[in-house]
């Protein structure tokens, strides 16, 4: 059982782990990856392997290629030359359909400002990856529920993002990317649009479901902070891994 | 105001290179605005030709006493009349929509211009402009597409005889009169658009959820469709043919107007049961139609007409055997009539068909920061085209039902005064499929106009500051 305390602007909440199911959690690597958007040279030839598991942060300066990389490694884009395997699957391999399955099915994401549809109320933004992959409604929404009580927003089910504010969507965020409990969670400026103590309990979060679900966690940032609560952090400077190193997280 | 022109020829030029299909947009109004003249231009010229048989009766009318003559020309005048202000809602709602496309992207794009110091006003004056400009375009590709159709529209026979080109020109002063309401009309809807967004240096403030409708709206049908069935009785029983087909007409717009304060509620009403069951698609499409029924609405209001008219058509004669023992003047009257529901259900087709496609374009380049993040996360691509035929085929469907049900409804006193008159014949089951078909074909693909949009939203690799 995995149990986080947190207090932040939304007052304290408790996670607890109810066996939420597991994927299979499978090693993410990419061997000489390059990638350029026309003349510029976004990735020039990256290697990173990341363990199951294990939580990374790329970080680097502006333009550097660190969401590029997260975009290659996530199968968003192809990349130009090299490859992405997640276990024996390569992705850079497969069709564009179906590296949108592999997402959908093994991967979560959590973007910097949310992105959940806004029509939609909290609760079936949560289990939308979950309706896609033909789980019923209503059991789909029952662990929407749990998974909003668990990341303490008991109750806020049935509001639309529109009334939500910025620290509670990117929790509804979380619990979309979690829900099917994903190999890797991709995590792009998890923290960008927020405050610092947001930010923090956001992380804080992040970090305590990804070790729940036993995930993968990558996140790309700017914020030396907000990389601190990963195991590794990946500097890419150039277009080039600049350094790799271990945290104390 | 020279700074204002100027910055808004620069962000136009900037516009038709985006990317994303912002610049498609314009070409979207541009087409809106062309649709919305020519029909404009081709309802007035109608009532105008009419107008001028009033003065001097076509020679198939020489038959008749000038006393009967002259009631005739008369009543088709007010007919023509009638029928153009039914058309009139539908055309400046096609009109209002090109005004307010990619209006999402448009205030953000403004908000900036409020940022570096641009007054409120000066935003305001700039889209206005905008809008006129492009209504001014419009104008003119559709007064060319009302003139290389005049050819067309003579071939329609009325009063016995089909028209002379000559009569269906519009006076100068009478065309000025037309294209002045339109780019007023242009204008008005960019600037009412925009009020209803707070446009402040730091965004869209007001995102507000739009409030739901209240069920006051079914009482207020309730009585309405009361109020049609027995005033149609009461002033049908005392007087004759004619002024009964004046009636019938007035009733149906009547049952337009109640049509459109009902509607967007059972949008609403229908849109949540129909939550509860179906994929993800059908889940989508029906929030989105909760979500603002009124909007839902406003795509498909021009088909309530459509609907309204395929009703009325039902119980009025199309077969020469029903028709059989009808004296001459009433004869002509109700094939006319005929003939102008067609015409009148023809230009509600288009006018739905070019408003829905604008609609569904303009959300597209207004969602697509939703849908890129949509992709990425492995939503599959056909789920928002999915979704969007939902989300006009429900309101569609139902509208076409309801406003078919109350046309009929508006025709009932007819068939009370004339009952052997009037038949479901099998022409009308042929105009009432045809339509129905038509109908959903022509919003089906209005719908699908999208995928090209979509396609170039989603295909645009756009390099991040990363």
């Amino acid at each position: 059982m995995v149990e986080v305390n947190a207090s932040g602007s939304n007052g304290g909440m408790t996670i607890t782990d109810t066996a939420p199911t597991r994927h299979r959690v499978d090693p993410l690597t990419a061997d000489g990856l390059v990638k350029r958007y026309g003349q510029v040279v976004a990735l020039g030839g990256v290697n990173v392997h990341i363990a199951p598991g294990e939580s990374v942060a790329i970080m680097g300066p502006s333009g550097s290629g660190k969401s590029t990389l997260l975009h290659c490694l996530s199968g968003i884009l192809p990349p130009d030359e090299g490859r992405v395997t997640l276990g024996a699957v390569e992705l850079s391999a497969l069709s564009d359909a179906h590296r949108s399955r592999l997402r959908l099915q093994r991967f979560g994401f959590v973007f910097q400002d949310g992105q959940l549809i806004g029509e939609l109320p909290a609760r079936e933004n949560v289990a939308l990856p979950l309706l896609l992959t033909g789980v019923p409604r209503g059991a789909a929404l029952r662990q929407a529920d749990d998974w909003l009580a668990r990341l303490g927003l008991p109750g806020i089910g049935g509001r639309r993002p529109g009334e939500l504010s910025g620290g509670q969507a990117q929790r509804v965020a979380i619990a979309r990317a979690l829900i099917h409990a994903p190999s890797v969670i991709f995590a792009d400026e998890p923290t960008g649009a927020l405050d610092q103590a947001t930010g923090h309990e956001v992380m804080q979060i992040l970090r305590a479901t990804a070790r729940m679900t036993g995930s993968t966690l990558v996140l790309v940032t700017h914020d030396l902070q907000v990389a601190r609560w990963c195991e590794r952090l990946i500097e890419i400077r150039d277009a080039l891994v600049h350094s790799d190193t271990r945290t104390e997280a | 105001m020279t700074t204002t022109i100027g910055l808004s020829t620069r962000l136009a030029r900037a516009r038709l290179r985006d990317a994303r299909g912002a610049g498609v947009l314009d070409g979207f109004a541009v087409l809106a605005f062309a649709v919305t003249a020519w029909m404009a231009f081709v309802v007035t010229s109608g009532t105008w030709a009419f107008a001028q048989r009033r003065v001097a009766p076509p020679q198939s009318l020489s038959a008749f006493d000038t006393e009967t003559v002259t009631l005739m020309t008369n009543t088709y005048v007010i007919l023509a009349g009638i029928a153009c202000a039914l058309l009139i809602a539908p055309v400046l709602s096609l009109g209002g929509a090109a005004a307010r496309l990619g209006a999402r992207g448009r205030a953000r794009r403004l908000a900036a211009l409020r940022l570096v110091g641009m007054t409120g006003g000066q935003v305001v004056t700039m889209s206005v402009i905008e809008s006129v400009v492009q209504a001014a375009v419009g104008l003119l590709v559709g007064a060319a597409a009302w003139a290389l159709s005049l050819p067309l529209l003579a071939m329609l026979r009325f009063q016995g005889t089909t028209f002379s080109v000559a009569e269906l020109v519009l006076p100068w002063y009478l065309w000025l009169g037309v294209a002045a309401v339109l780019l007023a009309l242009a204008a008005a809807s960019t600037a009412l658009g925009l009020s209803r967004v707070r446009i402040s240096p730091l965004g869209v403030a007001r995102q507000q959820t739009t409030p739901r409708l209240r069920a006051w709206r079914v009482a207020a049908l309730a009585v309405g469709a009361v109020a049609i069935v027995v005033g149609g009785r009461v002033i049908t029983g005392s007087s004759g043919a004619l002024i009964g087909g004046l009636v019938f007409v007035g009733l149906l717009g009547f049952g337009i107007a109640m049509v459109n304060l009902i509607a967007p509620w059972l949008l609403q009403v229908l849109a949540r049961v129909g939550l509860r069951v179906g994929s993800p698609a059908w889940l989508l499409g029906n929030r989105r139609i909760a979500a603002d029924p009124k909007a839902a609405w406003r795509n498909v209001s021009s088909l309530a007409l459509t609907g309204a008219v395929v009703g009325m058509l039902c119980v009025i004669p199309l077969d020469s055997s029903v028709l059989a023992g009808v004296d001459e003047l009433n004869l002509m009257l109700l094939t006319d009539i005929r003939t102008g529901a067609v015409v009148t259900l023809v230009i509600a087709l288009i006018v739905g068909a070019a408003s829905t496609a604008l609609a569904q374009c303009s959300d597209v380049v207004d969602r697509a920061d939703e849908l890129v993040a949509l992709d990425r996360i492995g939503v599959p691509r056909s789920l928002d085209a999915a979704a969007r035929r939902h989300q006009v085929m429900v309101p569609l469907l139902s509208t076409l039902v309801l406003s078919m049900g109350l046309g009929v409804l508006a025709a009932l006193p007819f068939t009370a005064t004339f009952p052997q008159r009037f038949a479901l014949g099998p022409s009308s089951l042929l105009v009432l499929a045809g339509s129905l078909v038509g109908a959903t074909l022509l919003t089906v693909l209005a719908a699908e106009a999208t995928r090209p949009l979509r396609a170039r939203a989603l295909s645009t690799q756009v390099r991040r500051n990363d």
